[in-house]
């Protein structure tokens, strides 16, 4: 929830101040307010019956709400603030901006700070199609994988010659995680629970985000580095009844409820986005990576090694077929590996992992109001995880689950 | 003879909303005449400010209605999905005021009028009406 202005209605109130003294009356005009605001019903069914920690034997039925205050003092100051019923304070800022001339801007955000910009950087009824769905869904992990960040963050605006606009953000601060993004571990067949999760990051993250536009295309590249030191209880949330092939595997993995900590935990996130606009078409290709490079604890019963890769593809058409209805679908894939490739290759004690996946997921969005936005959407996917090693026979862990989500919104 | 009616039906209507759109400014911000490429610049949010340094403050209908799709498709060149995904984007850059987004035509007319940088459009003649609002119709060389 990044973009905050689309489709919906501005209600703009300008506040003006009257201060009155026995001979003088100021008119200070405090600028501009816009108020929007979304109250969605969302439920879904899925075979995956323990999803991100949920029952969903009847279905999971949810009720979200949020508003996002923008005030405009003036050209040069601004303040924002985004609240949900499951973060109160989702992020909000002070911003301080200086245009150069027409054509470029630069300026500085402090407070709890968000990447706003990129294919997928704004999910639910705000901005794209695309339901609040949990974790491990595509395009969901690839739009959530960048969190809040309570630090500064600078950034230019400006364009170059007749066509190509350039903004760029440099984002330098604490990283914050709630309890709705979580902490995902893209090998996806556990999770640190949600509840129990702690971040206490003692390095600043690093975070930057390039936006370029060229008419019809958008290309978008955000790059972070995160270290924490990491605790909670891991949870594996694969359930049992999806899993086929190796048993021996599955019972390593499989209803595991375990403390975890890892202090000084590395992150490295790469999302690259590509958009092209063709009439009432729109064509995204997105690349996303992870890379995790903590130290190795082979006492641990989580050590996943020295490295964990995950990478993978996301495409995804959308089009616009009237004024309020608008089509969209895609097919997502990723690989992952982790364990100590070198140890493997040298001493062949520790097996390498694999896990990869691939979803397709379609949707319709359909508005029969200004204020009303409804969405259907179903993803299936597909993954296994299985061992890598040469000196083992392959031992291979089926898993697929499908998921159908419908949600109403009311959005001002 | 259907098809030839239905022939002179589209001879006769045109492009419904883009032969009448009228890109409306007000007044203060001193633009009354503005080329096809200032306009595209604005309404894209590339240039945020008027010669008379006065921040821009774009008005649009709602992203997704006939009159928003028609303007784009004259004056921008761009489509709705792709405009929608620029105009998120580049909401919260301040580069200069953030858009406002209106339902009708009044409500254009009374947004533009009221903030000395404001820039719009409308499909309906208002010339009668215009001398209401501080507002110039824009020509454009």
């Amino acid at each position: 929830m990044k973009s905050l202005m689309k489709n919906l209605i501005a209600v703009t109130v300008s506040m003006t101040s009257l201060a009155v003294n026995a001979d003088v009356v100021y008119d200070v005009t405090l600028g501009r307010t816009s108020l929007n605001g979304y109250a969605t019903y969302l439920t879904y069914m899925t075979n995956r019956n323990t999803f991100e920690d949920e029952s969903s034997d009847n279905g999971t039925h949810k009720f979200k709400a949020g508003v996002v205050i923008n005030h405009t003092f003036n050209e040069y100051f601004r303040a924002a603030l985004y609240s949900t019923t499951d973060a109160p304070f989702d992020y909000g800022f002070v911003e301080g901006s200086y245009a150069i001339d027409g054509k470029t801007a630069i300026g500085a955000r402090l407070g709890r700070n968000n990447i706003i910009s990129g294919p997928f950087a704004g999910l639910g009824p705000y901005s794209d199609e695309i339901n609040f769905l949990p974790q491990g869904t595509e395009p969901n992990r690839i739009g959530t994988t960048f969190y809040r960040f309570d630090g500064i963050q600078l950034y230019l605006d400006t364009y170059i010659g007749d066509v190509l606009d350039l903004y760029v953000e440099a984002l330098y601060g604490e990283q914050v995680i709630d309890n709705e993004k979580g902490l995902f571990e893209p090998a996806f067949f556990a999770i640190l629970e949600e509840d129990s999760l702690h971040a206490d990051h003692s390095k600043p993250a690093k975070l930057i985000n390039i936006n370029l536009y060229a008419h019809d295309v958008e290309f978008t590249i955000n790059y972070g580095e995160v270290v924490g030191n990491i605790e909670g209880v891991y949870k594996n949330t694969l359930p049992a009844d999806l899993v086929t092939g190796n048993p021996a595997l599955a019972g390593q993995v499989i209803d595991v409820e375990l403390p975890y900590q890892d202090d000084n935990y590395p992150s490295r996130f790469l999302k690259l986005g590509l958009s092209y606009n063709l009439e009432d078409w729109e064509f995204l290709v997105i690349y996303f990576s992870q890379k995790d490079t903590p130290v190795s604890d082979p006492s641990s019963p989580f050590d996943l090694g020295t490295n964990f890769v995950s990478d993978g593809f996301t495409y995804m058409a959308r089009h616009s077929f009237n004024n309020r209805t608008v089509l969209y679908g895609g097919y997502s894939d990723f690989e992952g590996s982790f364990g100590n490739n070198e140890v493997d290759k040298a001493l062949k004690v520790a097996p390498s992992w694999v896990d990869t996946g691939r979803s397709v997921f379609t949707g319709v969005r359909y508005l029969p109001a200004e204020s009303i936005s409804l969405i259907l959407e179903g993803h299936y996917f597909k993954g296994g995880i299985f061992l890598n090693g040469d000196y083992q026979d392959p031992v291979t862990t089926h898993y697929s689950w499908a998921l159908v989500s419908f949600s109403a919104s009311y959005i001002f | 003879m259907l098809r030839f009616m239905f022939l002179l039906l589209v001879l006769a209507t045109g492009d419904v909303y883009g032969d009448a759109l009228a890109v409306i400014v007000n007044k203060d911000a001193e633009a009354n005449v503005l080329t096809d490429e200032q306009i595209y610049d604005v309404f894209i949010f590339r240039n945020g400010i008027w010669e008379n340094s006065i921040p821009v403050t774009v008005v649009v209908m709602p992203l997704h209605s006939p009159e928003h799709r028609a303007f784009l498709d004259k004056y921008v060149g761009m489509g709705y999905l792709g405009y929608q995904r620029r105009f998120n984007n580049r909401v919260n850059s301040s580069k200069s005021m953030p858009p406002i987004i209106v339902n009708t035509r009044t409500e254009a007319l009374d947004t533009v009028s009221k903030y000395p940088g404001g820039i719009s459009y409308t499909e309906d003649d208002i010339r009668d009406i215009l001398d209401s609002y501080n507002i110039d119709i824009v020509e454009i060389r």
